[in-house]
């Protein structure tokens, strides 16, 4: 919660800027290039301190980066984990989800597949304060609606 | 099991969501880092030139430049869409902006932007910002994403095309002269240095990483300086901009060596060597391939692969020549180069890590610490930087002493001032030191406060017992 000192001394924002940039690849050429250069913000220092705080990722995994620009050209971003949808993809071995979602079934994930995405997504900001069991809930709806099947055990 | 059926498709990373229409691969825009420079991973994204409907006639004279892998994409575009929609709609408590957002961001969007108007308490519209990738169908992802989130009408949009220039001379525009320490500038090229008689570093960074400003290059240009007296050979693994090899040389080193694997790069370093009056045979650049090290290792074989230098010509690429190695990449390529990068230094040099940030400095401690054993590591601003001494020489002639850890901690504190401890924030010493090292530790007592220093020292175990060779 944001106390009265930080309220006070809030600087002024510009704009706030959302993107999807590989793991450890931020370079500054589209599309983290016209999306920051537009703000003025430097982009060598984003670039290089996206990179370092997601080293512990697999190299080209899409991560979410909400960047908060500053009118006076410095800002400050967060990095949220990839989403769920990526991670079901991957877990299915499939490249999209279905087109007729509920009609046409894509693929099946397990799970523990369902477990595995709820553990990694915990540590992410805004999903900390639900439980694990809730959290699990919504993947399964996510994969409900794109059309992969949730099943307890692989034959 | 299920875990390794979880991320069993490994090759397979998708960046974005590619639409079936425009698969067929001609020509790829944008540059990826080199790290994969493998030809198989199609999910590169490519243009097609027939796939601009017609709501994107505006931008038809874009097709006409096309862009190859190989060139610094100088004509890459972007499409860049204004697009404005209600705030509220009766009946909805929440904000559109961001849910509309995050849905163009699903069907397509490079990225989304929001500004902060100040007068949005009256205005019943808000505006999206957002850019596309050139082959994208902006209108069939806006109509995706209004669908999406259930606004009944799609929003009002307008397209544009933008060019590469644009963003890059905005950048530009940001950098000014910065003073590094007493007597050290980095001027971009492009402003006139404010200071004539100091040492400047004259710099176009380009698309290359070292502007100067960053607190990862400011330890190393630190470091450099007290470092570097005369005549030394130094290493610069992962140039970027090569400032730090272009320091290296005003500082007083005999030769520069850049090693890195993007050739943006290499060009950017060139050029920046030129700008500052250097010419090729005192600052040698090489392009190395990216590719693990666990290729590298193998024989040797990295003689080969430095075949395909793009400037200079000298094989400098023998291992145990360098004075001062230093490496400001990212965690993950100094933990894999370990061994690669260690190589470099010859007997009594000093290798600096740099590009991690606090928290990941114990990881590549604990890494190095397995090749050499005099590390310390300083920080500023939540970056921190790794320095390794290379022993002199080997356990044959040194002298063996003993030692208790607060005799090596004195040891290491004294070296250590001569560093100009107020331009950094903490000093962390190692604890411990084995005979071996302490031949090291002699060679630098050379000056001669240290030594009556040194002599002045509490009657601790050994403190009386050292001999200068």
């Amino acid at each position: 919660m944001t106390t009265l000192k930080e309220i006070l001394t809030r600087r002024p924002v510009a704009a706030t800027i959302r993107l999807t940039v590989p793991a450890g690849g931020a370079r500054p050429a589209p599309p983290v290039g016209p999306a920051l250069g537009q703000y003025r913000l430097n982009l060598m220092a984003f670039c290089k301190d996206f990179n370092a705080r997601t080293q512990k990722y697999k190299p080209d995994t899409p991560m979410s980066v909400t960047i908060t620009a500053f009118k006076d050209n410095t800002f400050e971003f967060t990095v949220k984990s990839p989403s769920v949808t990526w991670y079901l993809k991957k877990a299915a071995g499939i490249e999209s989800g279905s087109g007729r979602p509920g009609h046409v079934e894509a693929s099946t994930v397990t799970l523990k597949h369902v477990y595995e995405i709820a553990k990694v997504k915990q540590s992410d900001p805004y999903c900390q304060y639900m439980s694990l069991e809730s959290i699990c809930k919504s993947i399964i709806g996510t994969a409900n609606t794109m059309g992969i099947k949730v099943v307890k055990n692989l034959d | 099991m299920s875990k390794s059926r979880l991320f069993k498709h490994l090759s397979y990373t998708l960046f974005h969501h590619h639409r079936p229409s425009s698969l067929s691969p001609t020509l790829s825009i944008y540059k990826f880092p080199h790290q994969w420079k493998k030809p198989n991973s199609s999910s590169l994204l490519s243009k097609s030139p027939i796939s601009s409907s017609s709501a994107l006639s505006s931008s038809s004279s874009v097709a006409a430049s096309p862009s190859t892998a190989t060139t610094t994409s100088e004509s890459s575009a972007y499409l860049s869409v204004h697009i404005r929609c209600p705030r509220h709609v009766a009946g909805y408590s929440s904000c559109h902006q961001d849910s509309l957002s995050e849905a163009l961001l699903c069907f397509g969007a490079s990225s989304t932007s929001m500004d902060e108007d100040d007068d949005f308490d009256s205005s019943t519209e808000v505006c999206i910002d957002s850019i596309f990738p050139e082959c994208e169908l902006v209108d069939v992802c806006i109509s995706q994403a209004a669908d999406s989130i259930g606004l009944k009408e799609i929003p009002t949009y307008e397209v544009k095309s933008g060019d590469q220039y644009d963003w890059v001379r905005k950048t530009q525009e940001s950098f000014h002269p910065v003073e590094l320490a007493k007597g050290l500038w980095i001027v971009p090229e492009w402003r006139s240095p404010p200071d004539v008689q100091a040492t400047n570093i004259i710099l176009n960074p380009g698309l290359a990483f070292g502007t100067g400003e960053h607190p990862t290059t400011k330890l190393c240009l630190l470091l450099l300086q007290h470092l570097i007296k005369d005549g030394e050979l130094f290493l610069d693994y992962g140039t970027g901009s090569g400032i730090l090899a272009i320091a290296a040389l005003k500082f007083g080193a005999a030769l520069s060596v850049g090693f890195d694997i993007d050739p943006q790069a290499i060009t950017s370093a060139r050029h920046n060597a030129t700008l500052n009056s250097i010419g090729p045979e005192t600052m040698e650049l090489h392009l190395v391939s990216g590719k693990t090290c666990s290729s590298l290792m193998d024989g040797r074989k990295d003689e080969t692969v430095k075949e395909q230098n793009c400037y200079g010509t000298g094989v400098i690429s023998e291992t145990e020549k360098y004075d001062v190695v230093i490496a400001n990449i990212l965690l993950n390529p100094l933990l894999e180069l370990a061994d690669h990068i260690v190589s470099y230094a010859k007997p009594g040099a000093v290798v600096g890590l740099s590009g991690i940030i606090a928290e990941q400095c114990s990881c590549i401690v604990d890494r190095y610490s397995v090749l050499l054993e005099d590390i310390s590591v300083s920080e500023m601003d939540g970056w921190a930087c790794v320095i390794i001494w290379v022993p002199s020489y080997s356990v044959a002639g040194v002298r063996q002493i003993s030692s208790s850890c607060r005799y090596g901690g004195i040891l290491k504190a004294m070296l250590l001032e001569s560093f100009h401890p107020e331009m950094w924030n903490t000093v962390k010493l190692p604890c411990g030191l084995s005979n071996r090292r302490k031949g090291c530790r002699f060679s630098e007592l050379t000056d001669p406060g240290v030594r009556q220093r040194m002599a002045n020292l509490p009657e601790n175990e050994g403190a009386k017992s050292f001999q200068l060779l």
